[in-house]
């Protein structure tokens, strides 16, 4: 079985030299049929792929405990479900995920654009069977996920127990269809560069797939926030840990992209600085990736130190100067149409917006790598502390909110002063009004921070829906439809615009809530024997009593709280501990009443056996919202990608006017 | 070009404007990372991050007493020479990955011989190439990379 697993992957890997071959050499004059031969290859890859992994998880399930990554993930006693997920549990598992995503995503491309962008394919062909040539070589001469041990474990060691739930069987795929989905965006930028058809075409063609994979990031790093906070048991969701900010860096880099590309579609500025953000993109995805498997940094998170990292370094510098010394090769062909005409109009919003996120990306990258340059430099590793990234991201977070809301109500090229007036006056008033609670809440504790953002919040939410009642409006007077149908409307012929002002009511709410609990939360210790009740930030914990509980693999403990806050008993949360007796491994299980308004999260340390309990209570406020900004961000993207029933731009073979503008 | 130099110029007032938002946040955060070899034995405030093992003798209730007055004490070895140690006393939350062995990152100051940890600062790191301890010490050990934080795989 690992024999054809192995075999699987060398196929895979020949496969994908061939493809690489095949493809360029399509590009000289009278080989154009190579170009279907590289593209029958994708498919040879993604069925060697398939292959492997199918192998793989069989393996799994059969609880092959010869092969290294079965007996060091999985146990006879694991969950079926758990058996199929620990695959991403060890590093060259979630290497042959990765690369598996990677041949489904090259066999999407080649299917999408068997009639466009014919001149394009064969370097976008090239490009990702390139990639993939760099994984399956791991996969088959550095770290296999087939790699056997000996003497064989008559029981596998288990999958982690943190692991073991649905956050965690869900996160790292969809991270990883993220960082994946990222590389044709920057598969079509290379082709575009390297075929010299520069217009806004290759933009064009991506822009759904730059949306998807922002959207796969979007939702992976949510769903790790949450796994954290409800699995880890320290009452917080981040916390700017090096394989975090992994995750987070090309997601900034993303979410600038995202706005920039409009940019060069209606105005054909910003092309070089988009060629520049798509190679940095997915540059960073991989650096995500270096970052996890190098062990160069101490995470929480990594896998330690491997052999991987100088493979990893070596294909990040390759793409880097090679993509940089092309762009630069064709700087002379990337002049912009237009040139800014005011610092008031939406390209100037969208400049501002990706100065800041590529800003704080810098930031983080700085922050994140400055233990390894200090030593380089002074030979004494110095790390930055937590704090230095709230401060940066605080003032960056707060700008970026601010201009959330006010880019999409500013006209392109030039805004007059009387049309500002008009529509940023509904807004304003609001935010007026939002700050006297905004003032009244950030007295005690002076969390200024915490109330511009909820003024910021109240301003940028008026400007959404003015934006929409704008919309509503016009529909509803001109075709007599009802407020309904126009809101309705809306959304279907306009997906990507509306879908986007969702995605902006979820970063709203996500800042918001991210600022309101960095600023208010309270912790406190409570220790409760049986009957005693304790009292945190107003909230009273009644000890109902403990139970202890024993089966073949774990003990737990746990007890009954009673909740009240001024005599009104509103809840019972029975927080427990965990003790696995295979690996001796704690394992929390945290308690939380959420609200609107906050969370109530309870943490058992410990019960004695004369039933002295102590707890860790957090009141964390505005919780919930994060969580909801998250699925809005889901749906809005969702809606943005959404393919129209009008057959819209597609059949029609350039959207892109003799000046390269996109018509609408 | 006038809108161009004017564009260079809130360019550069960008750039700096970030790299004095950088320059400031960065000054207070700074703390060394470093073994018990490492740390200077001496109560000079510097503020240091302490990698290293837990060693041998951890109390069992390591998560209870760390919420106790008289904090959660225990001994750090260095990971490369396992006779330099160094005694910690630590209050806040405790990972569920914490115990003898287990390689941890925890932040503080030395004070009379002791490293004062600052509070919640306790992160435990995976056990690295769990393959070949395996090997060499013929014995299992639990898999597990993750104990504080998020977002990771």
């Amino acid at each position: 079985m690992t024999l054809v697993g192995r075999a699987a992957l060398l196929l895979a890997f020949a496969a994908a030299l061939y493809a690489v071959g095949a493809a360029l050499w399509s590009r000289r004059k009278g080989k154009r049929q190579y170009l279907a031969s590289a593209e029958r290859g994708v498919w040879a890859v993604f069925a060697a792929t398939t292959t492997a992994i199918v192998v793989m998880w069989a393996l799994l399930l059969g609880n092959r405990f010869d092969v290294a990554d079965v007996a060091g993930y999985s146990n006879t006693t694991l969950g079926w479900n758990y058996k199929i997920t620990a695959l991403w549990g060890s590093q060259a598992g979630s290497l042959l995920l990765w690369m598996w995503i990677l041949s489904i995503v090259a066999v999407l491309v080649v299917v999408t654009n068997r009639r466009r962008n014919r001149e394009l394919m064969p370097v976008v062909v090239a490009v990702l069977m390139g990639t993939a040539v760099f994984f399956t070589s791991v996969l088959s001469f550095v770290t296999s996920p087939f790699a056997t041990v000996s003497p064989v474990l008559e029981d596998g060691r288990g999958l982690n127990p943190l692991l073991q739930n649905a956050y965690m069987q869900s996160h790292p795929p969809l991270l990883y269809i993220g960082y994946v989905g990222l590389s044709v965006p920057f598969a079509f930028a290379i082709a575009a560069l390297v075929t010299r058809r520069l217009d806004s075409m290759w933009i064009t063609s991506v822009r759904r797939w730059i949306i998807v994979s922002w959207m796969f990031l979007t939702v992976g790093i949510v769903l790790g926030s949450r796994w954290a906070y409800e699995e880890l048991g320290w009452g917080g969701y981040w916390a700017w840990d090096p394989v975090e900010n992994a995750a987070l860096m090309p997601w900034l880099v993303a979410t600038a992209f995202l706005h920039s590309v409009m940019v060069q579609e209606r105005r054909g500025m910003l092309r070089i600085w988009n060629m520049v953000l798509v190679i940095m993109t997915f540059t960073l995805a991989l650096f995500g990736t270096f970052l996890t498997r190098s062990g160069i940094l101490s995470s929480v998170h990594a896998f330690g130190e491997s052999t991987l990292g100088p493979y990893f370094l070596g294909f990040i510098i390759v793409i880097l100067v090679g993509s940089f010394a092309l762009l630069f090769s064709r700087m002379s062909l990337l002049r912009s149409e237009n040139s800014l005409e005011s610092y008031i109009s939406r390209e100037a919003v969208f400049l501002y917006n990706n100065l800041l996120l590529v800003g704080l990306a810098f930031a983080v990258f700085w922050g994140t790598m400055f233990p390894v340059l200090s030593e380089a430099v002074q030979g004494e590793k110095i790390t930055v502390g937590q704090g230095f990234f709230n401060q940066v991201a605080a003032p960056i977070g707060l700008a970026l909110l601010f201009l959330t809301g006010v880019g999409p109500m500013i006209p392109w090229r030039k805004a007059s002063m009387r049309e500002l007036r008009r529509r940023f006056a509904g807004p304003l008033v609001v935010a007026t009004i939002a700050i006297i609670p905004a003032v009244f809440f950030a007295q005690d504790g002076g969390a200024w921070w915490a109330a511009a953002a909820i003024i910021l919040g109240a301003f940028t939410l008026a400007c959404l829906v003015s934006e929409f009642w704008r919309g509503m409006t016009v529909r509803h007077q001109l075709g007599g439809i009802s407020w309904i149908g126009a809101l309705g409307q809306l959304f279907t012929r306009n997906r990507r615009r509306y879908g986007g002002y969702v995605v902006h009511v979820g970063v709203v709410s996500i800042i918001v809530a991210i600022a309101c609990q960095g600023a208010f939360s309270t912790q406190g210790d409570l220790a409760l024997r049986t009957g005693q009740t304790g009292e945190v930030a107003g909230y009273q914990f009644t000890n109902d009593g403990g139970t202890r509980s024993k089966d073949d693999h774990k003990m737990s403990v746990g007890v009954q709280l009673g909740v009240s806050e001024g005599g009104n008993r509103f809840a019972t949360l029975e927080p427990g501990v965990d003790v696995f007796t295979a690996q001796q491994q704690r394992s929390s299980e945290v308690a939380v009443d959420t609200s609107p308004f906050r969370d109530v999260y309870v943490v058992l340390v410990g019960l004695t056996p004369d039933g002295l309990a102590r707890i860790s209570v957090f009141i964390n406020p505005m919780m919930m919202w994060i969580w909801v900004g998250g699925l809005l961000m889901l749906v809005g993207s969702l809606v943005a990608v959404w393919p129209s029933r009008r057959p819209r731009e597609v059949s029609v073979p350039s959207p892109v006017g003799a000046d390269g503008r996109v018509r609408e | 070009m006038k809108s161009r130099s004017r564009f260079a110029i809130a360019l550069t007032l960008a750039a700096v404007l970030g790299g004095w938002l950088i320059w400031t946040s960065i000054g207070g955060s700074l703390e060394t990372y470093t073994s018990p070899s490492g740390l200077v034995k001496t109560s000079d405030g510097t503020t240091y991050r302490l990698n290293g093992k837990v060693a041998p003798g951890s109390p069992k209730d390591a998560a209870e007493r760390a919420q106790t007055a008289e904090g959660l004490r225990f001994v750090v070895r260095d990971k490369e020479n396992a006779a330099v140690t160094v005694p910690v006393v630590y209050r806040g939350n405790v990972p569920d990955a914490f115990k003898d062995g287990r390689e941890i990152v925890v932040t503080g100051r030395m004070e009379n011989g002791v490293f004062q940890a600052d509070r919640g600062t306790l992160i435990t790191l995976c056990p690295s190439k769990f393959m070949e301890e395996q090997a060499k010490q013929g014995k299992e050990m639990p898999a597990d990379h993750t104990s504080k934080g998020a977002a990771g795989t």
